[in-house]
């Protein structure tokens, strides 16, 4: 049942993640000439961050 | 259904191989196929066909984006890169996805399965084509599309592996999040309609401004209920997607997925407190954002502002908040069931595995920050080189350099890369060094040159080569030549998705995937990177082109 609430949660950000990737239609890129560059390289930044984490946690584990 | 028959056994390893490259290839005429369509426009050339384009067709704007707008489709990219990171977080057992690969009998109606959703997911373009109007046909194009393009995926997919094996390793909650992510396309523009025109967080995001740069001692003109603010001349208006509600959106989604990723070792009703904590202070920093762009705006350059930092700020008040967020998440144990347990882990500088991510993470935080704080990013070299040296230092006590002589395939892999990639970027517009610094003094200019030669042959190699295949590569491979296959390949897009020539990076990482695996050494592809980039950074200062290294 909270796996499902966490989903649900997802389910919600997702669209706006997505939207916020979508090339052109960033929102957070109002002018054309932006591409996703910044969005990619943001996410693939926290990403890295979360595997140390991970690895961290599976190594202590 | 049957299975297929015995396994081919070691004895089929060059079948096994034979079946990669083709599965592969199947992939490549599959988005040959619809690029060529829908990109360059095949059925004007073929059938005489004039003005007919994705965007007369109907297609949303952002499909029509995907296939025409950048060239390359980034997202096919990135959703490799995302499974890359789901396999190495080890969420999934690869193992049931390439299941058939060693069985004798190979069902073939799954090609035709996968060949039927291509023909189905070009199909708007055909039926136009036909004479059909295309008024007629826009309400059905993303619904044809979604259908080909799931019949194309999973025709592959099950001729890779097999219905049982795939159905045998899917647990509930992970056929729940496959369907939500197959309904995000469906949901999104109604969500947007409600989430992004919410005026009152508009108006909220105005006086927060306004609070926190008349703290700064700023004259603030103000107007909520138009959603605009500024200081003396320089005004800016609060639109709809500059309400915080972005950021939000983002950082729930990464705490969500901690919180979904540890949800056995948390205490669930406290974890989830961490969602609005992330979201109030998301919101409250994009106000600190917009404070900053105004007084950026106001007192240094207004283009600076509404261009690099209005976009690039945003996302780095994301990492760090998300960073943040999950270090603090980690260190307080009201929220986790066990406290800490097991082996202390190693300071983290002198962990090996952080050591190979995070000078990483440095090189991408550098890159946001140069394309926010500089009109020409290029011209913020030296920051990066400065970070990106720090970083490494900051590691040494981790690394246990293993420096052998370098063979003759890093040497030729990394000659070749250099003479692959010159000639497919030639044609680019030009980005000489004035271009990048304005007019300097020759010394600034040769002061530049010696940095960004430095940075482009011996830390973006050492640091993208520790992290790609010293890394990645060797999480993914979970063993035998597809294990290796399939970590050389979801490497070098995740590879290939870092950079602006998308496709010519993704190759270069096959090759220094390769050279990697060959010896099993890191630092063989470190030295053909630094090859192929020296040779890069030789022919840009020979012919004064900057354009080159991208």
């Amino acid at each position: 049942m909270r796996a499902q609430a966490i989903i649900s949660v997802l389910a919600i950000s997702l669209p706006l993640v997505n939207d916020a990737l979508a090339m052109g239609s960033s929102p957070l890129a109002h002018a054309p000439e932006i591409d996703a560059t910044g969005s990619i390289v943001a996410l693939a930044a926290i990403a890295a961050f979360a595997v140390i984490i991970w690895e961290r946690r599976r190594r202590r584990s | 259904m049957t299975t297929g028959c015995e396994s081919l056994g070691d004895a089929g390893a060059p079948q096994i191989r034979y079946r990669l490259v083709f599965a592969f290839a199947v992939l490549i005429a599959d988005i040959a196929a619809v690029l060529t369509f829908f990109r360059y426009d095949a059925l004007r050339v073929f059938a005489s066909q004039a003005n007919l384009s994705c965007r007369l067709l109907g297609v949303e704007y952002r499909a029509c984006k995907f296939f025409e707008g950048n060239g390359v489709p980034r997202s096919l990219f990135l959703s490799l890169a995302i499974i890359a990171a789901i396999l190495a977080l080890g969420l999934y057992d690869p193992r049931p996805l390439f299941y058939r690969l060693e069985q004798c009998r190979r069902p073939a109606w799954w090609l035709a399965l996968n060949a039927a959703g291509a023909v189905i997911f070009v199909s708007p373009y055909l039926l136009v084509a036909a004479g059909v109007p295309a008024p007629d046909i826009t309400p059905l194009t993303s619904s044809l599309m979604v259908l080909g393009a799931a019949m194309a995926g999973s025709g592959l997919l099950l001729w890779l592996s097999g219905v049982r094996e795939l159905a045998g390793s899917l647990r509930p909650h992970q056929v729940s999040v496959l369907i939500a992510t197959v309904l995000v396309p469906f949901v999104t523009d109604e969500i947007e309609a409600i989430a992004w025109s919410a005026s009152a967080l508009q108006a909220a995001t105005v006086q927060t401004t306004a609070f926190f740069l008349e703290a700064m001692g700023q004259r603030v003109a103000s107007q909520p209920a138009d959603a605009i603010v500024g200081i003396g001349d320089f005004q800016v208006i609060i639109d709809h997607q500059c309400s915080g509600i972005a950021g939000v959106a983002l950082v729930s989604a990464v705490m969500g997925g901690y919180v979904l990723a540890l949800r056995e070792q948390l205490w669930i009703g406290r974890a989830l407190l961490l969602l609005p904590a992330a979201a109030a202070l998301s919101w409250l920093l994009n106000g600190v954002r917009i404070a900053a762009l105004l007084m950026i705006g106001a007192n240094v350059s207004p283009g600076l502002a509404m261009n690099g930092f209005h976009e690039y700020a945003g996302w780095i008040t994301f990492c760090v908040l998300s960073a943040l967020m999950l270090f603090a998440a980690e260190n307080v144990a009201w929220i986790h069931r066990e406290g800490r347990t097991g082996q202390p882990a190693l300071p983290v500088l002198s962990d090996p595995v952080a050591a190979q991510i995070g000078p990483f993470i440095v090189l991408l935080l550098s890159s946001l920050l140069t394309s926010a704080f500089f009109t020409e990013p290029e011209a913020g070299y030296p920051l990066r080189f400065a970070l990106m040296a720090v970083a490494l230092l900051a590691f040494r006590k981790a690394y246990r350099p293993r420096i052998a002589p370098i063979g003759g395939l890093p040497v030729l892999a990394g000659a070749g890369v250099a003479i692959f990639w010159l000639g497919a970027v030639q044609g680019h517009r030009a980005l000489t060094v004035a271009d990048i610094l304005g007019p300097v003094g020759s010394g600034a200019a040769v002061l530049w040159v010696s940095v960004r030669v430095a940075g482009t042959v011996l830390l973006v190699p050492l640091i993208e080569e520790m992290f790609f295949r010293g890394y990645l590569l060797r999480r993914l491979d979970f063993g035998g030549l597809q294990g290796k296959a399939a970590a050389v390949l979801l490497s070098s897009a995740a590879f290939g998705a870092l950079h602006t020539n998308v496709w010519l990076a993704a190759a270069s990482g096959v090759v220094f995937g390769l050279v990697a695996i060959h010896k099993g050494r890191v630092f063989d592809a470190v030295a053909a990177h630094a090859i192929a980039n020296a040779g890069i950074a030789a022919w840009a200062v020979w012919t004064g082109d900057w354009s080159v290294i991208q």
